[in-house]
């Protein structure tokens, strides 16, 4: 399984997502208003990623660094998709450890995170910047 | 025949300095223009945590526009967008030219929004964000007026401006500010 870059556009983040060391990031800002070209192919290969680990996949522990400063109401369902396919990942016994950065003074953002953690089940760990 | 004057610059000067604007621009938003006027934004306001709040209503504002303007061939002046500061708040004014049969729909969603407290505002949220898969997700689905309705804190004030029978100006105005 190859992984996933995808460089900072001007509305778009940065993704990377290193299948070797089992470290995901997603950087920046997603303002895009065609978000469904941009997050498409990621959950493609997300949902791909998640068959090739339930057959292949060795490592125990996946890291996942979310670095979004700020995400439109556009991208949020899509972000949702990305944490829900990690979630299924982590029923079936991978440990997912969530990072989700965020300014100290942005109150919003970790809300959001908090959400996210509150209809998926899951549990984040927040680091304030 | 139409004739502006020289003083049309100066009332328009006036107009602005009286209602605090710091930033506007009236005609068609594209990308590259909305990115300028983000980062314009963001060097405006010195205050961090209100500044990160302008900035979340402002590209949903944004958006709106860009998205729910109504396109007439030949017009030059499809929306207009607006930041400025009342005594205690910076508020964000869009307004934008709709189909008339729209602005049902459209009120009937501002009066919901307006009625609900942050609690019910996220859960209507969350219903969304939860209720189908993203393939099959075209729009924003409205989770972009309750996001402005969260970020802002405040209730929106709006009005419908009839132009004729087939066209309305919408008007916005989102209030931002720290509690």
């Amino acid at each position: 399984m190859k992984s996933l870059k995808v460089k900072k556009g001007d509305t778009t983040p940065e993704l990377d997502f290193d299948v070797d060391k089992m470290e995901f990031l997603l950087e920046g800002e997603s303002r895009s208003e065609d978000v469904l070209i941009f997050y498409e192919p990621i959950i493609n290969w997300l949902t791909n990623f998640k068959e090739w680990f339930l057959k292949n996949g060795s490592s125990k522990k996946l890291d996942f660094h979310f670095k979004l400063e700020y995400y439109n109401s556009l991208s949020a369902k899509f972000i949702f998709s990305i944490f829900k396919i990690l979630k299924e990942m982590q029923v079936k016994g991978l440990e997912i450890n969530v990072f989700w950065f965020y300014d100290v003074l942005d109150e919003d953002l970790l809300e959001c995170g908090e959400e996210y953690e509150k209809i998926l089940g899951f549990k984040f760990e927040y680091i304030a910047l | 025949m139409k004739n502006i004057n020289s003083q049309f610059a100066y009332e328009t000067h006036q107009l602005m300095e009286g209602a605090d604007v710091r930033l506007s621009f009236s005609g068609e938003f594209s990308p590259d223009l909305i990115t300028v006027l983000l980062s314009m934004a963001k060097s405006n306001i010195g205050d961090k945590l209100v500044m990160k709040k302008v900035y979340n209503v402002m590209i949903e504002c944004l958006e709106n526009l860009t998205k729910h303007s109504l396109k007439i061939e030949g017009d030059q002046f499809p929306a207009i967008f607006l930041l400025g500061k009342d005594d205690e708040y910076y508020f964000l004014a869009t307004g934008n030219k709709i189909a008339s049969n729209e602005v049902n729909e459209l009120e009937t969603k501002l009066i919901k929004v307006n009625s609900l407290n942050k609690k019910e505002l996220m859960l209507w949220y969350n219903e969304i964000l939860t209720s189908e898969t993203s393939s099959s997700f075209k729009g924003g689905a409205g989770l972009g007026i309750i996001d402005m309705a969260l970020k802002s804190g405040n209730r929106f004030e709006y009005n419908f401006n009839k132009i004729d029978d087939y066209h309305s100006f919408f008007t916005l105005k989102v209030k931002v500010g720290q509690k």
